[in-house]
């Protein structure tokens, strides 16, 4: 299993989240509660705005360096701190 | 850019694997493309990876792979269309094998979809697609094999599992006509083998319970359980709290069957399987002779089942497109029949009760993308409305992202109550996209092939 790390930007915060995982686990390591409810791009829940690409699902995604992910409220709510 | 090949393979999961395998192995050029990153399908999936990995698992390196690639339909006979990230192209092909697995069925109860409510399936997709599933203690509900499988994996990754509720309560007698009908020892033992890990674990199995509803305001928060009778109605008031952070359900499986219909194949009510599956000859052709389905596309089997049809596929298309006969696979069918029987067995066992239509609330989501909840359904069903077209021209179940893809069995569960028996509605009808597609990617409009316009 991979040990890196990657840096992605949600809602324009930076975020510091594991590399070789799915855009999903990626959000849900930066603190925030995502809408996975298939997990296999079925029922699309998880829709998420990645690089201005609407309609992206985050549970088949795979993450990468420098995204940028547009939540607007939608599948990913972040935890109070 | 447009591609060619003799054969377009839609799906990496077991069947198409093998259906690939097979025909590259046969000389015959293929291109297989999935929705997923990597070959592998649910089962087999691999490690999401930030870099293109070689590794392919069972797939042929042979084989053209496309990952992250969505099929949206059929264009025309032979061609169909399908985007990646670089945009929306067709593949042309002489001859079409669907092998687009299954999805899992969830009958809604309230809190359903609070975040860290999930499929048992989307579990077993973090912990190998990502490598963990970030929640503490998790409940795992709903039906058949796969919650063993699912609640041992989560065991093994440290996960700690709170309880494994099953609906079914498979009496004596039910198994033993499981067994008669040929279970497979291997499938059997690796049953136990769950159960004995389980066991190992501390985790208590409990046949004939479930969820009876899901706590939390923004997230989950534990869960109530109770009893249910054999049509899973709940014997009584749910009063046991479960304290878990997650809670993973699955009541069942459908059949990914929209490519063919919308290809103009012809489905069938399955009642067995609660399901309409595509129609199929003795070589798994569907009623579009160029277009064949294999595996759990065609009528869940699993994953043995799907990787025999694949490679039988392979083999006579191969057949077809070289002239050549292939040796005779009377092992292969053999094999294929005695998983049949056992799957047969076990689709009794764990047969959806038509109890689990009672768990909505009036306030329950029913379909997750249009926020209708069981309230607005039932209205419709007091204004005589008891076909499913009808239901979604009501409420708008079943009109939002997904299709219908998630809400369309309890749409069905729920006018069975009302007395519409599930097969005697007309067949679902799906039309091009059968996946969503940027408008901007059309340069022109395609054919509707299937389906019915009603």
């Amino acid at each position: 299993m991979s040990t890196g790390r990657l840096t992605i930007t949600v809602d324009g915060r930076r975020c510091d989240v594991p590399c070789d995982v799915s855009v999903a686990t990626a959000l849900l390591a930066a603190g925030g509660d995502v809408s996975v409810f298939c997990g296999m791009g079925s029922c699309h829940s998880c829709v998420l705005t990645v690089d201005g690409v609407r309609g992206v699902r985050a549970c088949i995604t795979p993450v990468c360096a420098e995204m940028t992910i547009e939540t607007r409220g939608f599948a990913w709510t972040p935890q109070p701190t | 850019m447009d591609t060619a090949a003799d054969v377009a393979v839609i799906g990496a999961g077991p069947a198409g694997i093998a259906a690939a395998n097979e025909l590259t192995g046969r000389g015959v050029s293929v291109v297989v493309i999935d929705e997923n990153q990597r070959p592998g399908g649910q089962i087999g999936r691999l490690r999401f990876a930030s870099e293109s990995d070689a590794d392919r698992g069972e797939l042929d390196m042979a084989v053209d792979f496309r990952g992250s690639t969505v099929c949206h339909g059929f264009r025309d006979e032979h061609a169909v269309v399908v985007s990646d990230s670089c945009g929306t192209s067709t593949i042309h092909a002489e001859c079409f094998i669907v092998a687009t697995g299954s999805r899992e069925v969830v009958y809604p109860m309230p809190g359903w979809t609070l975040p860290g409510v999930m499929t048992a399936g989307a579990a077993q997709t973090f912990l190998k697609g990502s490598g963990a599933l970030p929640y503490r203690r998790v409940l795992v509900a709903g039906s058949g094999p796969l919650l063993l499988a699912a609640a041992t994996q989560l065991v093994d990754h440290g996960v700690e599992v709170a309880g494994v509720l099953d609906a079914s309560r498979p009496r004596l007698a039910d198994w033993r006509d499981a067994v008669r009908l040929g279970a497979s020892p291997a499938l059997l033992a690796q049953g136990a083998d769950y159960l004995v890990r389980l066991a190992r674990a501390g985790v208590r199995v409990r046949l004939g319970y479930g969820v009876a509803s899901i706590v939390g305001e923004t997230r989950v928060r534990g869960a109530t359980v109770g009893a249910l009778d054999h049509d899973w109605r709940f014997t009584g008031t749910a009063t046991d709290f479960i304290d878990c952070d997650a809670v993973l359900l699955c009541h069942g499986f459908s059949s990914v069957a929209e490519l063919v219909g919308q290809s103009g194949g012809r489905l069938d009510w399955d009642d067995r399987r609660l399901d309409w599956v595509p129609r199929r000859d003795a070589a798994f052709r569907t009623t579009v002779p160029h277009v064949r389905a294999v595996g759990d596309c065609a009528g869940v089997g699993g994953a043995q089942i799907a990787a025999l049809e694949g490679t039988l596929v392979g083999r006579w298309t191969a057949d077809q497109l070289t002239g050549r006969t292939a040796d005779a696979p009377g092992t292969l069918l053999r094999r294929l029949r005695r998983l049949e029987r056992f799957r047969l067995g076990m689709d009794g066992l764990f047969r959806a009760g038509t109890g689990a239509s009672t768990w909505a609330e009036p306030s329950t989501t029913i379909c997750r993308c249009e926020a209708v909840d069981r309230a607005d359904i039932e209205g419709a069903l007091h204004h005589e409305i008891d076909d499913l077209h009808g239901l979604k021209m009501w409420s708008r179940a079943g009109m939002g992202t997904c299709q219908g893809r998630t809400c369309t069995p309890v749409l069905r569960s729920l006018l069975a109550d009302r007395g519409t028996s599930r097969g005697a509605t007309i067949p679902p009808s799906y039309r091009f996209p059968v996946r969503p597609l940027r408008i901007a990617a059309l340069d022109g409009p395609p054919s509707n092939r299937g389906g019915h316009d009603a």
